[in-house]
Formats: structure tokens, sequence, C-alpha cells
């Protein structure tokens, strides 16, 4: 199961995601992926601190958001990346992509 | 070794994650650490594979799982009867250098996940009425003490080192599946 919270300050969108985020839970999380591109925040801040789990379905959806986000002229941030997450992330060198 | 018959269902998962990690904790030690995460992410993987493309996501589907613990090492066999693929036909996972954004992949990233966080992976496509057979293993040892590791796998694991990857594929054998003709997933 996946929490999302999306919280816009002035620029700056923070996305908080808790739970999994998998096969699963990703299709929900592409929904508002989607709105975040559409209207053009181009300030993101992933915040995964709770986030136990993710897997290659999940990672999919957050590069999808990554690349769209970048090619409007915008950034996403990670942080909070920890455990498992954390693990996927370094194994698939997007630690070396991602601010952190 | 524990031996559970599950649905194809996404929903189904935990519940072969948590027998898989049963296994291990009643027969094996030292403890997990950091290979836990490795297992977690490789058993995903599998799991999403057997349920999104072996059954496409049609119902009715089983996975049958046989999980084999002893002291530092876990063997996970997961069996379907789904559609087959072949492993050679995935394309690699690049991972990303010099920050070359639009060449982020967003899928094709679970063999790799497996490969590289498994010690052994192997699977042998199904035929005859026999299923698809899908063996992860893996070893680990306490954290801070070196890996215990054979001369030959050594050398198997220096040179998959050198090439990128870690180990991936190593002989092995069973008494309930002969896998005489077992495909293994290592690279080309």
């Amino acid at each position: 199961m996946t929490t999302t919270s999306r919280t816009d300050s002035g620029d700056e969108t923070i996305l908080r995601i808790e739970g999994t985020l998998d096969a699963a839970t990703a299709p929900d999380l592409r929904g508002v992926v989607d709105a975040i591109v559409d209207e053009g925040r181009l300030l993101i801040t992933l915040e995964l601190s709770g986030l136990r789990l993710i897997d290659s379905s999940g990672v999919g959806v957050i590069v999808s958001l990554f690349k769209r986000v970048r090619a409007n002229g915008g950034q996403v941030r990670i942080q909070g990346l920890r455990d498992q997450p954390r693990a996927i992330f370094r194994l698939l060198r997007l630690d070396r992509v991602f601010p952190t | 070794m524990v031996r559970l018959s599950i649905p194809a269902q996404l929903a189904f998962r935990d519940l072969a994650l948590q027998a898989v990690f049963t296994a291990i904790e009643a027969e094996a030690d030292p403890p997990l650490s950091q290979a836990r995460d490795e297992i977690v992410s490789a058993m995903n993987e599998a799991f999403n594979n057997i349920v999104l493309h072996a059954y496409r996501g049609i119902l009715g589907g089983r996975v049958d799982l046989a999980v084999s613990a002893r002291r530092g090492e876990v063997e996970i066999e997961l069996c379907d009867r789904g559609r087959s693929f072949d492993p050679d036909a995935v394309p690699d996972y690049v991972a990303p250098d010099d920050l070359d954004i639009a060449a982020l992949p967003e899928n094709g990233m679970g063999l790799y996940i497996m490969r590289s966080f498994m010690d052994e992976v192997a699977y042998t496509r199904g035929a005859h009425g026999k299923p698809n057979v899908l063996v992860l293993r893996k070893r680990w040892t306490p954290e801070g003490l070196p890996h215990e590791v054979p001369p030959g796998l050594a050398a198997a694991k220096k040179e998959s080192s050198q090439s990128g990857w870690r180990l991936r594929s190593v002989a092995f054998s069973s008494q309930d599946i002969d896998r005489s003709s077992a495909g293994s997933l290592k690279r080309k």
C-alpha cells in the first residue's frame, strides 16, 4: 500500500511517498505525476523517508517524473532515501543522477 | 524445505516473501543483514515477472514456490505454467552515466536487479508439460567477516566483478527438477 501526499509551497512541490511503491501501486502514482507535470511544476522534492519498499515498476514512475520535469526545465530532488529503496537506487546508479 | 502454491497475483507477493523469510529464519544463520534487502528486491522482480509477463495478469495461474535454507544460503525456486521468456532477448539495463537524463530507462530493470543481487540466477523454459522454473540462490556471511567462497567460485566472482557484474550463474543440481537444459542467465 502506498500513501502519497502532495504539498505545494510557492514554486516548490513536495511529494511524500510512504509504504510500498511497486507494480501494484505504481499506476496510482502515475496519475499524481501526470498532474504535477501538466501543471508545470518545476521544483519537485520527493520525500521518501517513509518509503519501505520499491520495485522496478516504482522506480520507473520516479524516473518518468524526473525526465518529464527536467524536459520542462525543472528539477526533481530526492530526500530521505534509505534501506531497500536506497539499495535499489544505488544498484541502478540513480543516486548519481538524482540530487539528494 | 518450504513449499507453497500461490495464486499468481500481486496481492500474494508478500505471502511468498513471508514464506522465504520464515524458511530462512527457521533454518539458516547468520542473520541476513543487508542480504535481506537484496533477497526482497530479487523476489519482488521474479514474482512480478511471473504475474505480469508469464501470465500477463490473467487470473487463475499459480506460482509454485520452494525454499531451501541452510547456514548462510538460500535457494528459492519459482515455477509457473505461463508464457516462457528468453533471458538473452531481454535488453541489458544500462546504468546511467554522465547524467544522461534522456537515456534513463523506465523499465527493463527487473532481470538486472535479480542478477545483481543474487549469487545465482537460472531459468528453465517450460516444455512438454513441465513448468518454467526460475531459481534464485543467495549466500551471505555475518557482517564484517570475509565471504567464504570456494576457489572455483572465487575465480568466477573475480571475472564477473571485472566485467561489471556480480556472480550470476554457477552450475547446480536439484533432485526435484531436471535442469540439464537449464538456461543460465549469465550475460554473454
